[in-house]
């Protein structure tokens, strides 16, 4: 009889694909939302069982027949690489074409002369920090995909002439959760690659899903940088296999506790590159702002909450390795530039899932930079950032998805006065948005773990400098979309719109979920973050800043008091006192607030907020970080090759 | 130690406005002299919040009540912060939400004259922020801790080792103390509705608590360049003086400053003289301490 633990892993693995292939069968609405509402129930639970059991003793698990399970993914491996093609072949994309190839060579050959005799290695490790994911993937995937079952709905009645292909939508939506599932689970470096490059596909295909020529572009411009990720993962594997190595290198768990870090260092730049590629970071972060043209439960999914979370999940676990190498100082400043400029850009953007695509990007950077520092203090930085990015971006997507098919605009100066317009959905969006990057939310939290880890690294003066002007872009846009929120609240209420009730519920949990995990932030440093950290700490150089823990806790309850008091007093206050138009130079205002101009006709006042569009512009900012970026990869590959490390 | 983490927070709590007020009453008259007029009395600024007070309560929205009482609360609340000794940090990000609840109060005023006053408020939370994180990081690597009183008890001044970061800080602090630039969200030249930008369409209490809260911020901003001569009584208090001086006179030599020059030019001084001064000491803080 299996343990109960490698049966939840099946049960997480398996049940997706199972959903996935029943949904692609089945037509009808009614059937379809019974089936994703019980897959979802099941993972929820199983996801949650799965690292509760994990909480208490790591999980590390064999499978018999390995083997075979290798040679089916092999197998699966060679049908994206096939499907990629001839989707390459069908829309005439030199590019993706080329690259598959080469990825397909590759790996034919690792498989065929590559990997000697298979070594018995754990099919499954279940550490801390897959146990983060897993209830990301589990809870937050899940969630977006009830939410979808409504919002597709709204989406083919706003979106006329795109072809209704739901079933096609579920299946992918599911099997991308799978294989996410069998990235964060397997021990197996080659699994991991396998799951690796079904993500890659399912995003290709989701991307491309209303099939108009946006779309198609934005989905091979996803597909062929993801490839060059998948590319160098492969050329990872190649690197470790040629290593002379006592233990088997292609388990992820000793490849971590190996001693000799300096043969590692080619290896490690690869995979870099791959985490790099996936997270989207610059250079190669317009497959993400390009993937915004995708319903937004896919957005939500794939690119901002899970998918994108592979890449840094991938750079997190391996940092106690970079914490060494100027492999890792590179990969933090890749990380810590592209939080700097994509915050900018998100200043000049005024649509709204743009701003959260850049964000994510920014975020993701951040997570980049602690994982490339790799000090206890950053990794703890880093899986914060992870969890509350997570949930917080989830929530924001829902609800700017929601919003759209609402007020028919997705576009920020649209939202003035939204509070009143459509108040659930402003609220869950001002918790989000508080969320983002706001004391004593958290973000700035995990932003605040940065900075402590960043002022004891190595060459932690650079990425100070660089973190404090990107958190001053940070609030710039924020706030000027919070404010929006807040504007104009004399205006009536929107007609009464029903919200979908699969959204309404994903909504709301979310939103929970993100006030939850702020106020229990320090149940998870201690249950969660601290354990994994002493699992690998023997590994690190030893550093002497610590969190200085309860003073911030105190401090952090303080304020947590006082907003809680303001927020009552917005509610309970005295409001007496009389109401008086606003103020327009003088003129006379009517009751929705136009003033009257000149003619004696009222004029409604507009004004838009800043988007320095001269400095912050995708025009301006683009290219000179494409380069800049291209550089600095460039280098961490030489520095890789070179096999240089850290003297401490 | 443990009385003054009682004592520091109250004392900041009762005399900074106090101090604040006298100060802007000051200011007004040194001002009006370098205009060759007589000015107001020193009490002033105190005369003109209690009468605020006493006003009617009106608004464009009521939402403004509870957001500029947010905006002193935090402000009071972050100086405190200082007074305890606590980390520099929080005091950082406590004092960029207190910011946020007055941007937001004027946005939801609703009106073009403060929504442009909010926009421009925004950018000058903007331009300060990354010379305020750069002085926490800069305290941390002098002291080995984010907090307060580490950085007043050296040995040597603060200011040795960072010339650059103190540079920068009093660049900002023209900002800060609402001084130049001319067209930044709110100045105390009252000349037209766009300049008072932020408070255009605040009145009554709304407006005596943004006055009062600026009296907090203005002495905790002050009180932060104790961190840089920490231990020196003196020389502290002879340099808040000859700061305060500056700026009044920075403010009467740059009137017409706008938000564009403004950006760039306290950026480039951030970025030369703070994160210089950073990464120098980055690079031989081993020497130094």
């Amino acid at each position: 009889m299996y343990p109960p633990e490698l049966i939840a892993i099946l049960i997480l693995l398996l049940v997706p694909v199972c959903a996935a292939v029943l949904l692609a069968v089945f037509k009808p609405d009614l059937v379809r939302n019974i089936l994703v509402g019980i897959t979802s129930v099941i993972i929820i639970g199983t996801s949650i069982f799965l690292a509760w059991k994990a909480l208490l003793a790591p999980v590390s698990v064999t499978l018999e027949n390995a083997e075979w399970i290798s040679l089916l993914l092999f197998i699966v491996e060679i049908a994206v690489a096939v499907v990629i093609l001839g989707l390459s072949i069908k829309y005439r994309k030199i590019l993706p074409f080329i690259l598959s190839v080469i990825q397909l060579m590759l790996i034919v050959r690792l498989e065929l002369f590559g990997i000697g005799k298979p070594e018995v290695i754990q099919t499954f490790m279940v550490n801390n920090l897959s146990v983060v994911m897993v209830l990301i993937i589990g809870i937050i995937g899940t969630l977006i995909c009830v939410y979808a079952l409504g919002y597709m709905k709204d989406y083919h009645e706003h979106q006329i002439g795109v072809p209704v292909r739901k079933r096609y939508f579920f299946a992918l939506m599911f099997l991308f959760l799978s294989a996410m599932f069998g990235l964060v689970l397997s021990n197996n470096l080659m699994w991991i690659l396998c799951a690796w490059e079904v993500t890659t596909l399912c995003s290709f295909l989701l991307i491309g899903y209303s099939r108009t020529p946006e779309a198609v572009n934005n989905a091979f411009r996803a597909v062929w940088m993801n490839l060059i990720g998948g590319i160098c993962f492969t050329l990872a594997i190649t690197f470790l296999l040629r290593l002379n190595s006592p233990v088997n290198l292609l388990s992820v768990d000793s490849l971590i506790h190996f001693p000799n870090v300096s043969v590692l260092t080619i290896p490690l730049a690869f995979i870099a590159i791959a985490g790099l590629t996936k997270a989207a970071q610059m250079p190669f972060s317009t497959w993400l702002t390009g993937a915004m043209v995708a319903p937004t439960p896919v957005s939500a999914l794939l690119h901002s909450s899970t998918m994108v979370k592979a890449g840094v999940y991938l750079l997190v676990l391996f940092a106690p390795l970079f914490s060494q190498t100027w492999v890792g100082v590179f990969l933090a400043l890749i990380g810590a530039f592209t939080f700097v400029v994509t915050s900018a850009l998100a200043i000049s953007q005024s649509n709204a899932k743009k701003v959260l695509a850049y964000s994510t990007i920014a975020n993701l950077g951040l997570i980049t930079a602690c994982a490339g520092i790799g000090t206890p203090e950053a990794i703890m930085a880093a899986i914060l950032l992870i969890i509350f990015h997570a949930v917080a971006k989830a929530l924001l997507f829902l609800c700017v998805g929601a919003v759209e098919h609402k007020i028919g605009s997705r576009d920020i100066e649209d939202m003035d006065g939204l509070l009143v317009r459509l108040p659930l959905l402003s609220m869950m969006m001002v918790i989000g948005i508080c969320g983002m990057y706001l004391a004593p939310f958290g973000m700035l939290i995990s932003k605040w773990a940065a900075f402590q880890a960043f002022v004891s690294a190595p060459l932690g003066y650079v990425f100070i400098a660089l973190l404090a002007f990107g958190s001053a872009f940070t609030i710039f846009f924020w706030t000027k979309w919070l404010g929006k929120l807040f504007m104009r609240m004399n205006k009536p209420p929107a007609e009464k719109i029903a919200l979908h009730i699969s959204e309404k519920i994903s909504v709301i949990i979310m939103g929970v979920l993100v006030v939850g995990c702020c106020l229990g932030f320090p149940a998870i440093i201690s249950g969660v973050i601290d354990p994994y950290l002493l699992t690998i700490r023997p590994y690190f150089i030893v550093t002497n800043a610590g969190f200085q823990y309860l003073d911030t806790l105190v401090m952090l309850a303080l304020m947590a008091i006082i907003l809680l008091f303001l927020v009552l007093g917005a509610f309970l206050g005295s409001k007496a006192g009389k109401t008086i138009p606003p103020y327009m130079g003088g003129r006379a205002v009517d009751t929705e607030g136009r003033f009257l101009g000149s003619l004696g006709v009222y004029k409604e006042a507009k004004t838009s907020n800043y988007y320095l569009e001269e400095y912050c512009g995708e025009k301006t900012l683009l290219k000179p970080s494409w380069i800049l970026s291209t550089i600095l990869i460039v280098i961490m590959l030489v520095l890789g090759f070179m096999g240089v490390m850290i003297w401490i | 130690m443990d009385i003054m983490f009682i004592i520091g927070p109250v004392l900041f709590l009762i005399i900074a406005p106090i101090f604040g007020g006298l100060l802007t009453g000051c200011d007004r008259i040194l001002t009006a002299r370098f205009q060759s007029r007589v000015g107001p009395p020193l009490l002033q600024p105190f005369y003109d919040v209690a009468k605020l007070w006493h006003k009617e309560k009106a608004f464009s929205n009521p939402v403004e009540i509870i957001f500029t009482t947010a905006y002193l609360v935090l402000i009071a609340f972050s100086g405190a912060m200082i007074a305890t000794g606590g980390n520099l940090l929080f005091v950082v990000f406590s004092l960029a939400l207190a910011h946020t609840f007055l941007i937001l109060a004027a946005y939801a005023a609703n009106a073009p004259f403060s929504h442009i006053g909010a926009e421009r408020e925004l950018l000058s939370l903007m331009i300060v922020e990354p010379i305020l994180i750069l002085l926490a990081a800069g305290c941390f690597m002098v002291t080995g801790s984010f907090g307060t009183y580490p950085m007043l008890m050296l040995d040597v001044p603060g200011i040795v080792f960072l010339p650059g970061v103190f540079i920068a800080f009093i660049a900002v602090l023209t900002l800060k103390l609402r001084k130049s630039p001319f067209d930044i969200s709110t100045s105390h030249h009252a000349h037209q509705e766009l300049v008072k930008g932020v408070t255009s369409s605040l009145s009554g209490r709304s407006l005596a608590k943004v006055e009062i809260a600026h009296w907090y911020e203005m002495i905790l901003f002050l009180s932060l360049i104790l961190l840089f001569f920490g231990g020196h009584p003196v020389m502290s208090a002879v340099m808040i003086v000859l700061v305060f001086l500056l700026e009044i006179i920075i403010d009467n030599v740059f009137p017409r400053v706008t938000w564009k020059m403004t950006v760039k030019s306290l950026w480039l001084v951030t970025l030369i003289f703070g994160v210089g001064n950073i990464v120098i000491l980055g690079i031989f803080g081993g020497m130094f301490l």
